[in-house]
């Protein structure tokens, strides 16, 4: 099975990844960066923050960059309420 | 090598010399190795052994419909795999063997045996058996109530203690033959978060991860982080400061 490396790039900096998984595919390693994402983006919802400017990176088996996925791109984003005009 | 589940239960109970070789005698007779991966006991399987782990770590796992899997705890040398086949019938989960490992398979007309003859046996696999189910509800409060951070820190600190029980952290150095993948399955995270926080718990200079080995640099430190109490794990001996099998683990609890 190939190998894929999941680097997260946000806010707080470069986060890389050393160790890497072994995926079936390179569709699969799209949806696992996707969980990835939400995981993260929900861990620091649940403490207040909401920073969509970051993205994972991911890399194949000999390093090359195969996949960029932005942060905002692993959501659908619907808007936010506005009270009505008196 | 010690008998490590002597080591274990000698936490709880006081075992007479004759006892302990009894102990010792139970875990020589026949052993099984298991190859990384492979199936100790496996989902739906009628048990009829008792197998018990002396080196290497093993897991007890579900798998969901879509191949998902969660870990719900670790065993370490000592730990025993299947006390249930007094009682319940067949496994409703499987124990995978982590890295190699190394188990003593006991009949369990031999435990049924020893365990009429020797009555602190029966109190301390009681014992063994309460402290899993109390592993477990930590287990329950990582899902519910602990952060990334603390649910890593607190298996890390878990784990020191119990492999220091079983005089196998020397340096505060433990074995860790785990993957992140497996990490994450062990505490309901992704891959990517478990990278993520490791890599703080690095920086925070609380542990060290090289090699397969996971080295605690900062054991208050890391108990802090984790928010860790160590009465689930009923360690009364070291609670107590009593000396002897105690003093292997008292300064951590």
């Amino acid at each position: 099975m190939p190998h894929f490396f999941f680097d997260l790039h946000n806010g707080l900096g470069l986060v890389s990844n050393e160790e890497g998984r072994e995926l079936p595919d390179l569709e699969t390693a799209r949806r696992e960066a996707i969980k990835g994402i939400r995981s993260i983006i929900s861990a620091e919802v649940e403490k207040g923050e909401l920073d969509l400017t970051g993205r994972l990176v991911v890399r194949d088996g000999d390093g090359a960059e195969t996949l960029v996925i932005p942060f905002h791109e692993s959501l659908t984003i619907v808007g936010r309420w506005t009270a009505p005009a008196a | 090598m010690r008998n490590p589940l002597r080591l274990k239960l000698e936490q709880y109970a006081g075992f007479e010399e004759r006892e302990g070789r009894r102990l010792d005698e139970l875990v020589a007779q026949r052993t099984q190795v298991f190859a990384p991966k492979q199936d100790i006991l496996t989902e739906g399987e009628k048990v009829k052994e008792i197998h018990i782990v002396l080196s290497g770590l093993a897991a007890r796992y579900k798998l969901l419909d879509e191949g998902e899997r969660q870990i719900m705890a670790f065993l370490i040398p000592g730990d025993i795999c299947d006390l249930e086949v007094f009682v319940l019938e067949e496994m409703d989960h499987g124990i995978s063997a982590m890295t190699e490992t190394v188990c003593a398979v006991v009949p369990a007309e031999t435990i049924k045996g020893l365990l009429t003859e020797m009555s602190c046996l029966t109190q301390a696999l009681w014992w063994s058996t309460m402290t899993d189910s109390a592993v477990l509800r930590e287990r329950i409060i990582d899902h519910g109530r602990r952060d990334a951070r603390e649910r890593i820190a607190h298996l890390f600190y878990e784990l020191l203690v119990r492999y220091r029980i079983i005089d196998e952290a020397k340096d505060n150095s433990i074995p860790f033959p785990l993957t992140q993948e497996e990490l994450a399955d062990s505490t309901g995270l992704t891959p990517v978060h478990v990278n993520r926080t490791l890599k703080q718990l690095r920086e925070d200079r609380l542990i060290e991860l090289k090699g397969r080995v996971l080295k605690v640099l900062d054991p208050q430190g890391l108990r802090r982080a984790a928010r860790f109490n160590p009465n689930y794990l009923h360690l009364r001996k070291a609670e107590e400061g009593l000396r002897g099998e105690a003093d292997r683990v008292k300064d951590l609890v």
